[in-house]
């Protein structure tokens, strides 16, 4: 007694220590949150989590002690203040405490750890050991602390330990095992689907927790293993019969119905069958006719909804659907928002599969969801809209997406990606090739959309226009107002680049073919392009700049070879180009491809005349290059470097471009490049080149990675038209660049090369050469010549 | 599958935050103010349904929240969970924790941080749910102190009565205590 008796002094001496009780840490909590600025908040609580940590680090800090510690750490980490110094103490809690302590270690574990953490690894094994203990709320802990603090290489260790619990005595045990099970399926789904048969079997368990959890681990695994849902079918509509007979406990039962959220895992997994018997389909209708009049209450209409989904799913007959749609005609009539929300979603599930009419009331609430104040609602009500759409109603469909993306949407990058490619499918598949209201809906669309998906409009908007559907006259009709609207639209402040891009096209591919049109066109695309010039941002070039200006370029191209002319202000244009890009390797290669060719812009023009008029083939082997290619290389050109080794070196510094390789003839410029040419631009697509790419050989010359001292190499010609020409060695190594003509070199040198690259020599004999046995020549050798000299050395 | 459940006040103060999916710190902080941003601005007749924001994102993530007086609970959901089967598990969630600590306020949350976590845990676990019936979650709870007491046992009895002490707040006490009302004569006798 006198023990007590001095421990009862001892602790209310410590009644002013802090931390020491509960009041304390309820003063310290409400200190913090009394704090009226951030900075207040910051100071405040960083001032306790000192504290916190003092105290922590005292080796005789009791349990209850460290208990309120990690409660207050909980807290911090939550307010977005880290706890750091107290991870270890709660690791510890949880391996070493009693119940509680294991309790509030496993919970502070669970919150403050991520499975990543090096101090979860340290958790494994005490999770291991505490789910073999004869305490099932310690098991149960462990089990729960499992979710959260086991990576996916380490759920092996944990498996056959799990599989043991998932047949304990106690059901609390049982449900938490199955859900551990579930979680890790989802992590690491090859380990665990094979312990889908065990968990499949426990649809027959005693208690119908465990079974609740069971169904929705199938919902899951249904995805992979369909035939595992075909097994279990009879059970569930056992199951479920028992279920709408009231022969569950009482405590089942919630606001009116049985199990609800059980009935709603059964039906959902009756989605998997592949051919429902009629049996089925009376199951639902059962458990419909069950939930409908509790359709007021949420989990009531949740019933239902499930109930309408399945039979919709399996295309149920006429009389089973009738019933079916008084239910949504009912949900969308409601008052509750969120019923009617959820009948509109209903709705766009019928229409997807049954094209039904729609009666005068049901259109007032579909145009009243429209002009709702709630985003969430006319988002809805949108995509109800774009699946119910017809070829009378599309276009202003496809208008409302427009707007409601273009004012919404702009934090949204989801929403945004999906109504637009809802829309865009609405153009594919109502095209009109006398209304060209598509045309006008992908315009419309373009400035709204990202990436991938702008590049996808331009497109669809080019092949429309280029070979669209219907005949010539309407399709000229439409290019032609095309081009007045892009012509206005970009001169808008707030046009964007994509649409710019697409003007440039249809501006060079629908000019037409005389040489006056041609400089007109020619001197829009340079005003346009000194335009792009003046207000882009000096230091931050974006992509969009980027592109735009190459695809200025290229029509411009076009339409020079187009016409056969050029004017003036394009080179300075293009000069221009080049100065305030030294960065864009890129971009500065194709202006220099069409400075280059601006000079023999005629020659070129009669050149594609005369081939299109005559009709010889064309040699798209290039056979025809291979001369050049090896007389330049005589003649000093550098190689062509692949383009792997140019991203293998760094950003290189950036020398200006020498002033004389505008002047130098075209013979010794760039080697053929890989860009297409111009003339097939008019069906490629605008910008299809990754920007990493450089093939300049002027740029090459700045920053290769070969030594300027060229090897001295001799190309002769190899390919023909019908490919490559058979054993010949490409190229021989001469001692000397200046003879050219006779071919000489070292014996010992050429028979090293046969024997690596298996040449043959002219004139040498075979005999002489024939494989001696290795181990013979060896027996040979001077052995004095095998090893080291270490004369050298000393 | 339950992605997250925050719980934050109407000023946008995270109050209760469990995530089921992994995100570092620094994202959950982020996706706790642009769920608050994204919900505060709604009216309190309109649905409860919101499609998720950038962070949390993805068109198959949604947020279904509730809003009572100063408390904003916020289940992030995917595409697997019915969605107005979630609502009624967000009001068994509040019920549960109003029964526990007799009108749940705010502050309740914050002082008692981890009993709200121990109701949550047998609410949902790993994503999942895994209880809807109060009366169960209760009593397993029950159970559970019951246990812990037990486990205590005979050499807690003077922890006990060292923590009942220490929790008595003697200053306070004697602050508050009020002496009986003297009859006025002894109050007017002078030494």
């Amino acid at each position: 007694m006198s023990g007590i008796f001095e421990k009862t002094l001892e602790s209310i001496g410590s009644l002013l220590s802090p931390l020491g009780t509960n009041i304390a840490l309820k003063n310290m909590l409400e200190r913090c949150i009394s704090a009226r600025t951030k900075r207040e908040e910051e100071w405040l609580i960083q001032d306790c989590l000192r504290l916190v940590k003092g105290k922590l680090c005292e080796p005789s800090t009791k349990p209850s002690t460290i208990i309120k510690c990690l409660a207050f750490s909980i807290f911090s980490e939550l307010s977005g203040y880290k706890a750091e110094f107290a991870y270890i103490h709660a690791v510890k809690l949880a391996q070493y405490g009693s119940l509680a302590e294991k309790k509030m270690g496993y919970l502070a574990c669970a919150f403050l750890l991520r499975e990543c953490d090096s101090l979860s690894v340290l958790l494994v094994n005490t999770i291991f050991r505490d789910l073999t203990s004869k305490n099932m709320y310690v098991v149960a802990m462990a089990l729960s602390a499992s979710c959260h603090l086991v990576s996916p290489d380490q759920v092996t260790v944990l498996l056959p330990v799990l599989e043991e619990k998932l047949k304990h005595p106690s059901e609390y045990v049982r449900s938490k095992a199955v859900i551990v099970l579930h979680h890790f399926c989802r992590v690491s789904p090859q380990l665990c689907l094979q312990y889908a048969n065990q968990v499949k079997v426990m649809v027959g368990d005693r208690d119908p927790g465990v079974v609740a959890h069971v169904l929705q681990f199938l919902i899951d695994v249904a995805e992979d293993l369909p035939g595992v849902v075909m097994d279990v079918m009879s059970a569930l509509v056992q199951i479920q019969n028992q279920i709408l007979d009231g022969k569950l406990p009482h405590e089942y039962t919630y606001k009116g119905l049985h199990a609800p959220w059980m009935q709603i895992s059964i039906i959902r997994l009756l989605q998997y069958l592949q051919e429902p018997s009629m049996d089925i389909y009376m199951l639902i209708q059962k458990t419909l006719q069950n939930a409908m009049p509790q359709m007021q209450n949420y989990i009531g209409s949740a019933i239902v909804c499930e109930c309408i989904a399945t039979l919709v799913k399996h295309k149920a007959g006429d009389e089973m659907l009738a019933s079916a749609l008084l239910c949504v005609v009912d949900l969308m009539g409601s008052t509750s928002s969120n019923l009617r929300y959820e009948g509109l979603s209903l709705l766009e599930k019928v229409l997807e599969q049954y094209r039904l009419p729609l009666s005068p009331a049901q259109q007032d609430v579909v145009l009243s969801s429209l002009c709702h104040p709630d985003q969430a609602m006319k988002r809805r009500t949108l995509s109800l809209l774009c699946t119910m759409a017809e070829a009378h109603n599309v276009e202003i469909v496809c208008t409302q997406v427009a707007d409601y993306v273009r004012d919404h949407c702009a934090h949204n990058p989801y929403i945004q990606h999906d109504l637009i490619s809802r829309a865009l499918a609405l153009t594919d598949r109502f095209q009109n090739s006398q209304t060209h209201w598509h045309i006008a809906a992908l315009i419309r669309l373009l400035p709204l959309a990202q990436d991938k998906q702008a590049k996808a409009i331009q497109r669809r908007i080019q092949l429309t226009l280029l070979a669209g559907s219907g005949n010539l006259e309407d399709i000229i009709v439409a290019r032609s107002k095309v081009l007045h609207i892009l012509a206005k639209y970009a001169e808008s402040k707030t046009v964007s680049t994509s649409v710019i891009e697409v003007y440039v096209w249809c501006l060079s591919q629908f000019c037409g073919a005389k040489v006056d049109d041609g400089q007109q066109v020619l001197e829009k695309l340079v005003s346009l392009g000194c335009k792009v010039l003046r207000n882009q941002e000096p230091s931050n070039v974006s992509q969009g700049i980027q592109n735009l200006l190459i695809s200025i370029i290229h029509s411009a191209s076009h339409v020079a070879e187009k016409c056969g002319t050029t004017i003036s202000s394009l080179e300075e244009l293009l000069q221009e180009i080049m100065k305030s890009h030294l960065a864009d390797a890129y971009l500065r290669h194709t202006c220099l491809e069409l400075l280059a060719s601006l000079p023999h812009i005629s020659v070129i023009h009669r050149a594609l005349q005369r081939s299109i008029r005559s009709e010889k083939q064309f040699d798209f082997t290039l056979s025809f290059v291979d001369k050049f290619v090896c007389e330049s290389l005589a003649a000093n050109a550098m190689p062509y470097q692949p383009k792997l080794l140019h991203i293998a070196v760094p950003v290189p510094e950036m020398t200006s471009l020498p002033s004389d390789s505008m002047t130098a003839p075209p013979d010794t410029v760039a080697l053929p490049s890989t860009c297409p040419s111009p003339v097939s631009s008019g069906t490629s697509s605008i910008i299809d080149f990754p920007r990493s790419e450089s093939f300049s050989s002027e740029d090459s010359k700045s920053w290769s990675l070969r030594s300027p001292q060229k090897e001295d190499i001799l190309a002769k010609p190899l390919w023909s038209r019908e490919g490559r020409t058979k054993n010949v060695d490409p190229f021989v190594y001469v001692g000397h660049k200046d003879q050219l003509a006779v071919v000489t070199s070292d014996s010992e040198m050429q028979h090293l090369a046969s024997l690596l690259f298996n040449r043959q020599e002219p004139g040498a004999a075979g005999e002489e050469t024939s494989q001696g046995d290795p181990l013979d020549e060896l027996l040979n050798k001077d052995f004095q010549k095998l090893s080291v000299l270490k004369s050298e050395r000393s | 599958m339950i992605k997250a459940i925050l719980v934050f006040n109407n000023h946008g103060k995270p109050r209760m935050s469990k995530f089921y999916q992994y995100f570092n710190e620094d994202m959950q902080q982020q996706i706790i103010k642009e769920t608050f941003q994204l919900v505060s601005k709604r009216d309190d007749n309109v649905c409860n349904f919101l499609e998720g924001g950038s962070l949390i994102g993805g068109s198959d993530y949604k947020l279904i929240y509730r809003h009572y007086a100063t408390l904003y609970f916020v289940f992030c959901v995917d595409s697997s969970e019915s969605e107005l089967g979630i609502l009624d598990l967000i009001q068994v969630f509040v019920e549960t924790l109003d029964k526990c600590f007799e009108n749940v306020c705010e502050l309740d949350l914050i002082f008692h941080v981890d009993k709200v976590h121990y109701i949550l845990n047998e609410l949902v676990m790993g994503g999942m749910v895994l209880e809807t019936n109060m009366t169960e979650i209760l009593t397993r709870i029950e159970d559970q102190n019951k246990l812990e007491k037990q486990e205590a046992g005979i050499a807690a009895a003077p922890a006990r009565a060292v923590s009942a002490v220490k929790n008595m707040n003697i200053p306070q006490q004697i602050k508050d205590m009020k002496l009986p009302d003297l009859p006025q004569a002894i109050k007017d006798l002078k030494f």
